[in-house]
């Protein structure tokens, strides 16, 4: 279970958010600029809310009124990022091998990075850098480190938007079964109504900083109540008969 | 001939580069994250160095650490040191002549560091020391050689500030280059030539370096 009531003031708008989330993967939709990826960060404790609570299961992350701010390193909140953020001067082994959960010993340490290489398929790429290998490979390397890193809770900021569309469905598939076998929840950031309806049962819609609409995704697009979902859900239909309109 | 010119240059040039390097590096990286006021000024004071006349910074030395001045008389009394006209005054004049080079470098090289590694470094739970020296340093590792060639050259060549506050005394402060002014003024032109050719090609040298350096990390 986890618990977010924050406001913090952004460049044009104050996000000012109130939800809680039990979902295995809980969509989090809206255009840029619309906050979730501030969410996101706020929740990894990588910025920091004006104020409010995140709670994860019993644990405060965030609390403005008990000056209660766990570094982002105390949290053990699993973040994959956009552009995988894999540690360039590293090999594909070493960039697994530093993160693993520092309550392991030497040893066992490097069991842990063996197994998750062997599970994910990255045999073979051990000694490689990640500027060599593929955006698909690139995303299982950055799954591995969170994996051994034993995170209570993942964050997924727009995994798929660097990819282009022959591959991110592929690799959306890929992701939905690594975070299944993993068991841990997760909030999964876009502005692509079609990959929440891919991994998400539930989703919460922004816009400027506020909650514009909550609901199952079958309702959000069936049914949208705004118009900034409903535009979302037509532009996601997007096809050849509406290109010979323009 | 005597080579004390070159052992002192070179070890001044080090001595400098190493104080250089760490003062350079955090002072990049701190004053990136201040507020855009602070920063400005500060950047401003610390790159003046660059621009003025090295015999202003030997002045300003000298008003500092002057034998009779705040900073020299303290550290007179206190440690029984003095400050100017030793050979390692020309530490002092170099590290402040050099320092924006250094400076510079490392502050571009670290605005132009991907932060995302570091917020990723964070979440997986690595430390801020293990960051920066494992992740941020190494991914800004060229420019970071590139500023430490640069403020060595630029040490081992300092003149100015040097002659002004550790002055020339054969065998004792000597550094290559005031031998060559000194030489020159004496009329002594083959010696002078000799310190001359020495100091090109230790400059030369490193410069090498840097570019050496950066064709390597290109195939990456």
């Amino acid at each position: 279970m986890l618990r977010v009531k924050i406001k913090k003031q952004l460049d044009k708008s104050l996000l000012d958010l109130n939800f809680e989330t039990d979902d295995e993967i809980l969509g989090l939709i809206g255009a840029s600029g619309s906050g979730k990826s501030m969410t996101l960060k706020c929740i990894a404790g990588i910025e920091k809310p004006d104020e409010g609570i995140i709670m994860l299961n019993d644990r405060a992350l965030f609390d403005s009124e008990n000056n209660i701010n766990l570094k982002p390193q105390e949290r053990r909140i699993g973040y994959l990022f956009q552009s995988y953020a894999l540690f360039p001067q590293m090999t594909v082994r070493k960039n697994i091998l530093v993160s693993v959960n520092k309550t392991y010993d030497k040893v066992e340490k490097r069991k842990k990075v063996d197994e998750i290489i062997d599970l994910l398929g990255l045999n073979g790429l051990e000694d490689k850098f990640p500027s060599e290998i593929s955006g698909g490979q690139q995303q299982r390397v950055a799954f591995a480190r969170i994996v051994v890193n034993e995170p209570e809770f993942l964050l997924l900021d727009e995994p798929f938007s660097a990819l282009d569309a022959f591959l991110r469905w592929n690799i959306a598939k890929e992701l939905k079964g690594m975070i299944k076998s993993l068991g841990k929840k997760a909030i999964f950031v876009t502005h692509n109504i079609n990959e929440v309806y891919y991994l998400c049962n539930n989703a919460i819609a922004l816009s400027e900083g506020k909650e514009i609409e909550k609901n199952s995704v079958k309702e959000l697009i069936d049914n949208p109540k705004t118009e900034i979902v409903k535009k979302m859900v037509e532009y996601s239909d997007f096809g050849r008969s509406e290109i010979d309109k323009l | 001939m005597d080579l004390y010119p070159l052992f002192n240059s070179l070890r001044i040039a080090v001595i400098a580069t190493i104080i250089i390097f760490f003062i350079g590096i955090f002072a990049a990286y701190y004053i990136a994250k201040l507020p855009s006021f602070i920063k400005g000024v500060l950047d401003v004071i610390l790159t003046l160095p660059l621009v003025l006349p090295p015999t202003v910074v030997g002045y300003l030395l000298l008003m500092l650490l002057g034998p009779k001045r705040p900073l020299g008389m303290f550290f007179n009394d206190t440690f029984g040191l003095k400050m100017v006209m030793t050979w390692w005054s020309a530490i002092f004049a170099s590290v402040i002549v050099a320092f924006p080079l250094m400076y510079r470098t490392a502050r571009g090289a670290f605005e132009s560091f991907d932060e995302t590694l570091a917020y990723a470094g964070k979440t997986l739970g690595l430390s801020d020391t293990y960051i920066f020296w494992r992740i941020r340093m190494p991914y800004c590792a060229k420019s970071m050689i590139a500023g430490i060639v640069l403020a060595f050259t630029r040490a081992l060549g300092e003149y100015g500030a040097t002659s002004m506050v550790a002055g020339y005394t054969p065998g004792k402060t000597a550094t290559i280059s005031t031998t060559v002014y000194q030489l020159w003024r004496i009329n002594d032109e083959a010696g002078a030539t000799i310190w001359v050719i020495i100091n090109i090609a230790i400059s030369a040298i490193f410069l090498l370096m840097i570019n050496s350096s950066e064709r390597k990390s290109k195939k990456c």
